[in-house]
């Protein structure tokens, strides 16, 4: 029941979007969404998907192959170092180019920066999946008369394929939704066009109806992504000893191999490290006011743990289910949850600030809806982690404690909810993280007054401030920190798919 | 039909040493198995030969080609050896006749070419545009075999490929192999762990232990006449006695059984087929009582225990116990409890002879 009603909650803002198609009938439609300034945004959003996501596909698979399967020196560190610039939020990564090459800006730039804020989306499904291989289909191959290239191409890349479909996936559901990385580096999305319309005309009917053309776009990107996915598992056939991994030695080539993770790692971390560096220590303590850094800071960790609370909250019921009694409601409820977490924050900004404009005024601009939309935003991270945590917890417990005479609810409470408490406490910190640099829903739906890291480095950032913008960048990374270290331990915790 | 040489092959991984110093023969079309406890180096072997793993030290030849000597090593995929792994290793993302196609070029006759493959192993026709995960078992391991034989090598190489198969299923596979590799003349080389298996499979069998080879030989002249208790132990069944020998005859705990070996103290080996017991009678013998067993078709698993006589010897302990197994048939009833007469038939094995 309780699932019941959080996916219907949940489908609000795709409810919303087909509300305005209605509302503003077809006339307005046609005439707000067939001109050229929408084309020209579906071409960019087109041509920034294309070229992101086949290069980043390209530079992850040849960083994952090269930690994962090759004698390359410093490999752990390396697969760490690859993973970090997750911590660093794509606007910073975006606010550290413009600062370093302030005429780096369109669609190269747009594509530079996000390849090196996204890719470890991409890489840690690929690197998990490749050290899940099972060596002897390789082994096989080779005995086979396959050369290690055509082993490559006819074996281990189709194995890829899941991996790099799913991370694929997320990267362009990002790339759609970003709207500080774009803003930054003067590329124009719908993102970007929308939040534009938004801050011009609250609410208009121009802005809404460019939401509705982006959630077309993400489902598009969702369908295409399920069809290249068909229905297949490539389960691993048999259980299977995992042996050692493969190893390939590079001989000489190791100290030109070592360049390409090298210069990864330069660009997408050290190009944000050292501007913010830089900044920093031309701010001096000038750039340290502490009054607006602490309350700041205070918001953003309030926002940050009411909204991991009450979403770990909400997706309880939806992952027992999902875990307990599979169904095919089941199934359809949770993939209303996961769609909503595939849409923008700016849809489901624009749909709460029209559903309280029309129906909840008192509600407008309030704490009250900034967490709802969190909640909408990240429910499907929190599902992934409560689903994980309670796949651990035998149903037998459950069962065990229901025959002593307890209420199932005691049940649930005293045993799934007990083990499963070390995989909600994750989700429910990627949750936080995930909400203390987020952006684009919070400048359209915070209170007056409202102040979080994102907003106040995003203040200071417009004004071309960059040096006032450094210490919010810099908390942001320090909070984002932990996030790669979960995501990591998630991903290698999962070696098959 | 080539023969493979492998001369002080050793391999170590780290600190463990996995081969020590291996030297091992595989005469051209014969069938060789490797076995083992797990760790004691046997697939390592079988992995050097394939050229999955490097040797540190030592040499491998095939007929006339140098595999490994030193500076030479050929990769893998320029060797002409098939391989067949643990749990087949068919390729997921492939259909069943794009398994066994994989390694024939694309040239015209490639489709007769793995019909008649997935026949000689029985699979039918229809089944080539399925995928990996709706095969049994045993069918994965026939494509898989399949899939191995398409570029006809010299040497096949058997990474346990029935162990995942369950008992039934797993004699009928074996065969099969067996069968499918004798009619085309293949060197083959199986890894398992299971001895029986490997007293059944092949021509020849070598023993390893701890990264060496204990002892190589006819399955026949193995299990009677193993290298030392340990393999003897490992082989099946044995009955570990000491003995004292004159003119011939091995005076034991059990009673005198025949032996070719000098006279003096000596250790002897018994199998348990070579124990027969009847109910006790009231002449002098060797008596023992039954302690327990358990039924298995056409014959009784018998446990029995010695019981002591006032003249017996002290020096003609068991080297095990004083408890050994018998194969009673399974008409005979000698439910536990019940006090039998031994009788040794056959000749015993004396270890360390040579």
């Amino acid at each position: 029941m309780l699932a019941t009603l959080i996916a219907l909650i949940s489908l609000m803002p795709l409810l919303f979007v087909v509300w305005v198609a209605f509302d503003s009938g077809w006339e307005k439609v046609s005439d707000l969404i067939f001109r050229p300034k929408v084309a020209g945004l579906l071409v960019n959003t087109a041509l920034l998907l294309v070229t992101t996501l086949p290069a980043s596909l390209v530079v992850a698979v040849a960083l994952a192959w090269l930690i994962e399967r090759t004698d390359l020196p410093g490999r752990r560190i390396w697969s760490w170092l690859v993973t970090a610039p997750l911590a660093v939020p794509a606007f910073v990564h975006s606010y550290a180019w413009n600062s370093v090459a302030p005429s780096f800006h369109g669609l190269g730039a747009a594509v530079t920066v996000s390849l090196f804020a996204y890719l470890p989306f991409v890489y840690l499904p690929i690197a998990a999946q490749l050290r899940g291989l099972d060596p002897s289909l390789e082994e096989t191959a080779a005995s086979l008369g396959k050369s290690p290239l055509e082993i490559f191409f006819l074996v281990v890349l189709p194995q890829l394929r899941f991996a790099m479909l799913g991370g694929a996936l997320l990267i362009g559901l990002h790339l759609l939704a970003e709207y500080g990385l774009f803003v930054l580096t003067r590329f124009d999305t719908f993102a970007t066009a929308i939040v534009d319309q938004f801050q011009s005309v609250y609410n208009g009917p121009a802005a809404n109806l460019l939401g509705g053309v982006l959630v077309l776009a993400c489902l598009v990107l969702l369908q295409f992504e399920s069809r290249l996915r068909g229905e297949e598992r490539y389960a691993r056939v048999g259980s299977g000893s995992t042996r050692n991994r493969i190893e390939r030695p590079l001989g000489g080539l190791r100290w030109i191999a070592i360049l390409l993770p090298l210069g990864f790692v330069a660009f997408a971390l050290g190009v944000p490290l050292v501007t913010l560096s830089r900044w920093l220590y031309l701010g001096g303590t000038a750039v340290w006011r502490m009054e607006f850094v602490s309350s700041a800071l205070i918001q953003t960790a309030l926002l940050a743990g009411i909204g991991a609370l009450l979403t770990t909250a909400a997706a309880f019921p939806m992952a027992w289910l999902s875990v307990r009694k599979p169904s095919r409601m089941q199934r359809a409820l949770e993939t209303a949850h996961y769609y909503v977490g595939a849409l923008p924050g700016v849809i489901v900004a624009l749909a709460l600030v029209t559903i309280t404009v029309r129906v909840a005024l008192p509600l407008y601009q309030t704490v009250f809806t900034l967490v709802f939309a969190y909640v909408l935003m990240f429910l499907p991270r929190a599902l992934v982690g409560l689903r994980a945590g309670i796949a651990q917890a035998p149903v037998e417990l459950e069962r065990a404690a229901s025959s002593l005479g307890k209420s199932p609810f005691w049940a649930i409470l005293h045993t799934t909810a007990r083990l499963a408490a070390p995989g909600a406490a994750a989700s429910a910190a990627l949750v936080a993280l995930g909400i203390a640099n987020e952006l684009t829903a919070t400048l359209m739906l915070a209170p007056n007054g409202t102040r979080t890291l994102a907003m106040r480095f995003w203040a200071y950032t417009a004004e071309l401030d960059f040096a006032g913008a450094a210490p919010y960048a810099l908390l942001m990374i320090i909070l984002s920190a932990p996030l790669v270290v979960l995501l990591r331990l998630e991903a290698s915790a999962r070696e098959t798919l | 039909m080539t023969e493979l040489r492998i001369q002080n092959a050793s391999k170590r991984y780290g600190s463990t040493l996995a081969l020590n110093e291996v030297s091992l023969v595989v005469p051209s079309g014969s069938r060789m198995a490797i076995v083992g406890p797990s760790g004691s180096g046997k697939t390592s072997l079988l992995r050097l030969i394939a050229g999955f793993e490097t040797p540190d030290s030592g040499l491998i030849e095939m007929g006339s080609n140098t595999l490994c000597d030193g500076g030479t090593f050929v990769p893998p995929h320029r060797r002409d050896v098939g391989y067949v792994a643990q749990e087949g290793a068919l390729f997921p993302h492939m259909s069943v006749a794009d398994n066994v196609g994989f390694g024939i070029t694309h040239t015209p006759g490639r489709t007769e070419r793995i019909v008649e493959l997935l026949q000689q192993v029985g699979i039918p026709a229809d089944m080539m545009t399925r995928r990996p995960h709706q095969l049994s078992g045993g069918q994965q391991q026939r494509v898989a075999l399949a899939r191995a034989m398409a570029r006809s090598p010299s040497i096949m190489l058997l990474d346990e490929p029935f162990s995942a198969l369950d008992a039934g299923l797993r004699d009928a596979v074996r065969d099969m192999v067996g069968a499918v590799l004798g009619a085309a003349g293949i060197t083959t080389i199986l890894v398992t762990h299971d001895q029986a298996e490997a007293l059944s499979f092949a021509d020849y069998v070598a023993v390893m232990r701890d990264g060496r080879l204990v002892q190589t030989g006819s399955p026949q002249d193995l299990y009677l006449h193993p290298t030392d208790p340990q393999t003897a132990r490992f082989l099946g069944d044995a009955i570990i006695l000491r003995a004292v020998v004159t003119d011939g005859i091995a005076h034991t705990l059990l009673g005198p059984v025949a032996v070719a070996a000098k006279s003096g103290p000596q250790t002897i080996m018994l199998r348990p087929e070579q124990i027969r017991i009847r109910p006790a009678d009231p002449s002098p013998s060797t008596r023992g009582r039954v302690v327990s067993r358990r039924y298995e078709g056409a014959a009784w698993r018998t446990v029995i225990e010695h019981v002591p006589t006032k003249t017996g010897r002290d020096d003609f302990v068991l080297e095990t116990a004083s408890v050994f197994v018998a194969w009673v048939p399974g008409s005979d009833a000698f439910p536990p409890g019940t006090e039998v007469s031994i009788d040794l038939v056959g000749s015993a094995h004396v270890f360390g002879k040579n």
